[in-house]
């Protein structure tokens, strides 16, 4: 072995024990069956020069006793007995030599051992005038461990083993600070460079001001003890900190360092040495900070708890439904400042109904969250720029909060009352949607088609009708009798419809959606009580610019307070007489007048729309709808050719409902029934109000009850013959009229991809914050609709998803600048339903996230696989890049070098795994190294 | 459960020590300077330990063990010394070990370190008394 010194040189970096760092010991790797060095450390070099490696250790190592040795195997004991060494210049230092014989694991663990079966003994010196310290730190070492790790304790015998799996650095110091050995291995992990020969003051304590006293105290305290006894370090030791920051250099993020410290005695009992024992806590410290953060969320819920439990069921439903439509909206408002001008104003009515409710309702966290963010949204409405960004972010964070409060206030709704939000408001309206539908669609194809096309398909009509059951079993449950007979009757006339005679199946249809149309007017009424006063005061104003005081007088004083829906029974009332009065307008051929009551009209419309909108999306929708047809009306000159002669109702509704108005509207066939639904609505409320004060003598401005209602049943029925003109000119290839119940059905025990999404937008900002990462958060497919059970296992999953992306996945906007990609990142996650037919099994759901960051490494992820052992070097070689990607999925496995406070144990993808395995979902993943990352989760339905 | 006395000029952190250790169930005597805590040792042979401030006027801290070390009455047991510091200097120590000063205390105190090491100086003057 010509080249044994290069060859030590090169080799020495495979002996990656922590024994190295030992410093004053020899090691050497032994070969069982020659007794030949197959590896040796520097200090046993440096005692023994020359050529080691391949040479057998009697003859290079002086005095080594090779049946020594083997007795010392034999017996299983620590056996020692000195040899020399033989040092180049010097005196020769006697050294004690152990043999080891280690395991195969312990054997890996140290060097890899290629070609020998036989795992290899360890050789170990120490300097013999140090032995007895040695010993004595090594017991302290050995204390230590076996305080703090249970599965090293085990194999406490080892040592020298044990250090190499320590997660903790332990090292002592002497009276002047310096930083002596032993030093563990891991030192260097927690500090980041090798540490022996430093100060601890220096090191540790390097974060405090030189200046200063706490620095002052501790030096004090080593001066104290140092050489002292037990008492002097009872008195002392308390100025050692136990927690300190630390940051390896100015780039890195500051680590929170927990510092124990124990006193090493001589045989006097004076202190000699303090050992060091320090643990980078960076990440206990912020789950610590967690469980305060839940001990006060707890509290934060029995207040809560308290707060809905003196609300009635069906309020807190109310409340909860109506509130997470305005969250929602509030969200998408703030995002499209920029764009819309009355996005703000909007937001803002929002944000403001929704304190005033909850403060009505006394959910104090909630007003508050929205108080502060009122607050804001004021400040950005009186901003000079169009968009204030920085007020803009703040509003959105003041946003998450008013969401994060609302969030807990409906989980616990859920968990403790069994509230599910919003689920009556949405049912009803879908249902009285889907029969305006079918009376639509119906009507369209002609009576008997509808009814073909029900019997047909006898198999959707059956879905329909067990969901239909369960809805009124819901309904039952929540203690509504009458919608829960309606829906019983609605589910009898199904199922007789088909043998039934048609005419009476149409009326029933009819009256039954009239029914229903009239409970969710209920519901708006409710969503109406609380009244914008300056919403009101448009009405009232514009009413009284045609002479129409006397109406906003008996509203207010009688109407208003009967219907105890103020603002919405005023505009549904002011409506109905704006249209009588263009009626009669018309009827006189005083055009000008009716120009003018249209304009009116339209105000109103504006003004009764921005009250909708604080009460429902839905009915917004529906008034623009109104407000639409009003201001595309015709000119007056081509009015008065159309309608010359023809001084009837239908003449009014053509004046609104013109076909181009129409052309508009049926494009859209949720538009159409929207604007039935809006009539049906308008005549429900409108046949109340006048009900209710038939006999009332101050509700008297020149125009009978009687009349108004029937130009509104005119118009009612002119809308409708224009829909089935509309509907018969344009008829559509496949009947869908079952779809929308479908879909309705469906709410029962399928939730909308957007249930989840407030709750992962939050998740996402919030990671954007903690880990400061620019990212556009884009959601695809909110309506996409999930089983529940499905949904809330996504709910688990997805979070964890998103932190991978965001913390390991996306860069930092300096790192992206510099990889040559733009600074903001972007995560996609699109929720998908691969095929929409309700027949056919083969539905598939699931959703795709895509981020584009910097891929998974692949590389690092065989990597440590191997040294996890749950893989060989020869399987690796085997295995193509999909294949690696799945180690992903192995728990515990993480490609992060570090572990930080949002993820890095690799337990995410595990969870994500066990929740889609669940239900027999799949999940493929595909990384793009530099490029980024897509994983892709469905399951079948 | 000991008599103990507490030396120093400041009455607040008498005050502070005494709140420590009678809490801890000791008996505590006061003095606000060296000169008038030696009389009362002198006076009260069954104090223990004395927990003495260094700078003070009148007898510093320094003065006061040197004084009890020299002049404690042969046959009876000297108080233990504890010295009351801010900071501490290698001469200092030196100079604490030759009057026999047993530890030094930072202020402001600990309470529950103090009282454990008070606890381990009685206890040990209990042994040594044995011997």
């Amino acid at each position: 072995m010509t080249s044994a010194d290069s060859m030590d040189d090169s080799r020495e970096g495979i002996l990656k024990s922590p024994l190295l760092s030992l410093g004053t010991e020899g090691i050497a790797l032994l070969d069982p069956k020659s007794w030949t060095l197959m590896d040796a450390n520097h200090q046993l070099k440096t005692w023994f020069p020359g050529p080691l490696i391949g040479q057998n250790c009697e003859t290079v190592l002086l005095g080594f006793q090779k049946e020594f040795a083997v007795r010392a195997l034999e017996s299983g004991q620590s056996y020692s007995w000195e040899l020399s060494t033989r040092p180049g210049q010097g005196r020769s230092i006697p050294v004690e030599a152990r043999v080891i014989a280690l395991s195969a694991d312990q054997a890996s663990a140290l060097a890899p051992s290629p070609g020998s079966e036989a795992p290899p003994y360890l050789l170990v010196l120490s300097n013999n005038s140090r032995a007895k310290e040695k010993e004595f730190m090594l017991k302290s070492f050995s204390s230590v461990i076996d305080k703090n790790n249970r599965l090293i304790k085990e194999q406490s015998k080892k040592i020298e083993t044990l250090l190499h799996s320590m997660r903790q650095a332990i090292f002592s110091i002497q009276e002047n600070g310096q930083i002596v050995e032993p030093v563990s291995a891991y030192s260097k992990v927690v500090f980041g460079r090798e540490i022996e020969g430093l100060s601890v003051f220096d090191l540790i304590y390097g974060g405090f001001d030189p200046q200063s006293e706490a620095l002052a105290r501790i030096r004090t305290a080593v001066l104290q003890v140092w050489g002292a006894d037990d008492v002097q370090w009872v008195l002392s030791a308390g100025e050692f900190p136990k927690r300190v920051t630390f940051q390896p250099n100015s780039q890195s993020p500051i680590q929170k360092l927990k510092v124990d410290s124990l006193p090493i005695w001589d045989d006097a009992g004076a202190l000699s040495r303090i050992l060091f024992v320090v643990e980078d806590v960076t990440q206990v410290e912020s789950l610590e900070k967690q469980v305060v953060a839940e001990k006060e969320g707890n509290v934060r819920n029995l207040q809560a708890i308290q707060e809905l439990a003196n609300l009635d069921r069906s309020t807190l439903e109310f409340f909860l439904s109506r509130s997470a439509d305005d969250l929602e909206h509030t969200s998408r408002d703030l995002q499209s400042l920029a764009l819309e001008a009355g996005a703000i104003d909007s937001a803002f009515r929002r944000i403001h109904t929704l304190k005033g409710n909850a403060r009505t309702y006394r959910l104090s966290r909630i007003s508050q969250a929205a108080h502060v963010l009122e607050h804001t949204l004021t400040e950005l409405k009186a901003s000079a720029e169009p968009v204030a960004t920085g007020i803009v972010k703040l509003a959105m964070n003041q946003l998450r909060d008013v969401r994060s409060e609302f969030l807990n206030y409906s989980e616990l709704a859920k968990r403790i009352f069994g509230i599910q939000d919003d689920f009556r408001g949405r049912v009803l309206m879908e249902i009285a949607r889907f029969l305006a539908q079918i009376e639509v669609k119906s009507r369209g194809f002609g009576t008997g088609e509808a009814f073909r096309v029900m019997q047909q398909d006898a198999h959707r009509l059956k879905a329909s009708l067990r969901l239909l059951h369960s809805i009124k079993g819901s309904f039952r449950e929540l203690g509504k009798s009458t919608l829960s007979e309606q829906v019983h009757e609605l589910e009898t006339l199904l199922v007789s419809g088909a043998s039934g005679d048609r005419g009476i199946f149409f009326n029933r249809l009819q009256r039954l959606r009239i029914d229903f149309f009239q409970q969710s007017s209920e519901l708006w009424e409710r969503g109406g009580s609380d009244l914008d006063a300056r919403g009101l005061n448009r009405i009232k104003l514009a009413l009284k610019s045609v002479g129409r005081e006397r109406l906003v007088e008996a509203s207010t004083l009688t109407t208003l307070h009967d219907l105890g829906a103020q603002s919405s029974g005023l505009g549904f009332l002011a409506l109905a007489d704006l249209f009588s009065q263009m009626e009669r307008d018309f009827e006189a051929k005083d055009w000008t007048h009716l120009e003018q009551t249209r304009e009116v009209a339209i105000t109103v419309i504006e003004a009764f729309s921005d009250l909708l909108s604080l009460s429902s999306a839905d009915a917004l929708q529906s008034s623009h709808a109104v407000l639409h047809l009003l201001k595309s009306a015709p000119s007056l000159e081509t009015l008065t050719e159309t309608l010359k002669g023809q001084a009837d109702h239908q003449a009014l509704t053509q004046l609104l409902f013109t076909p181009r108005t129409l052309e508009v509207l049926s494009q859209s066939s949720a538009c159409l029934s929207d604007t039935l639904f809006f009539v049906d609505l308008f005549r429900t409320l409108y046949n109340r109000g006048a009900q209710r004060q038939g006999s009332n003598e101050s509700y008297n401005h020149g125009e009978s009850v009687p009349r108004t209602t029937v130009v509104l049943e005119n118009l009612y029925e002119g809308i409708r013959a224009e829909l089935r003109r509309e509907e018969l000119r344009s008829a559509p290839a496949v009947p869908e009229e079952l779809k929308p119940l479908w879909r309705i059905l469906q709410t029962l025990d399928q939730l909308p991809a957007s249930s989840l999404v407030g709750r992962l937008e939050q998740v996402v900002g919030d990671l954007a914050n903690t880990l400061d990462r620019k990212v556009k958060f884009q959601i695809s497919g909110r309506g996409t609709s999930f089983p529940r059970q499905h949904l809330e296992r996504l709910q688990d999953a997805l979070p964890h998803l998103l932190r991978n992306s965001m913390d390991h996945g996306l860069e930092r906007a300096e790192e992206r600048a510099q990889a040559g990609k733009p600074e903001m990142g972007l995560l996609r996650l699109s929720f998908f339903a691969t095929e929409d037919g309700i027949v056919q099994g083969e539905k598939k759901l699931g959703f795709e996230l895509s981020d584009d960051g910097r891929g998974i490494d692949t590389r690092l992820l065989v990597l440590k696989a191997i040294e996890r052992k749950l893989l060989t070097l020869e399987e690796s070689e085997g295995m193509d890049e999909s294949a690696k990607l799945q180690l992903i999925f192995i728990p515990g496995l993480s490609t992060a070098t570090e572990v930080t406070q949002v993820s890095g144990r690799g337990v995410g993808m595990d969870v994500v795994r066990t929740a889609v395995d669940q239900y027999g979902g799949s999940i493929r993943l595909s990384s793009d190294k530099g490029k980024g990352t897509k994983i892709r989760v469905e399951f079948p339905i | 459960m000991a008599k103990i006395l507490i030396v120093d000029d400041s009455s607040i952190i008498r005050e502070s020590l005494r709140g420590t250790l009678a809490g801890g169930g000791h008996e505590v005597l006061e003095a606000p300077d060296g000169a008038q805590a030696l009389k009362l040792v002198m006076a009260t042979p069954d104090i223990e330990l004395l927990l003495t401030d260094i700078n003070m006027p009148n007898l510093d801290g320094f003065g006061l063990c040197r004084e009890i070390m020299n002049n404690f009455p042969a046959g009876r047991r000297a108080p233990s010394a504890i010295a009351l510091t801010t900071e501490s200097s290698a001469e200092m120590k030196q100079k604490g070990r030759e009057v026999g000063i047993k530890g030094w205390l930072n202020k402001p105190h600990d309470p529950e370190r103090l009282l454990l090491a008070v606890n381990m100086i009685l206890e040990k003057r209990k042994t040594e008394a044995v011997t």
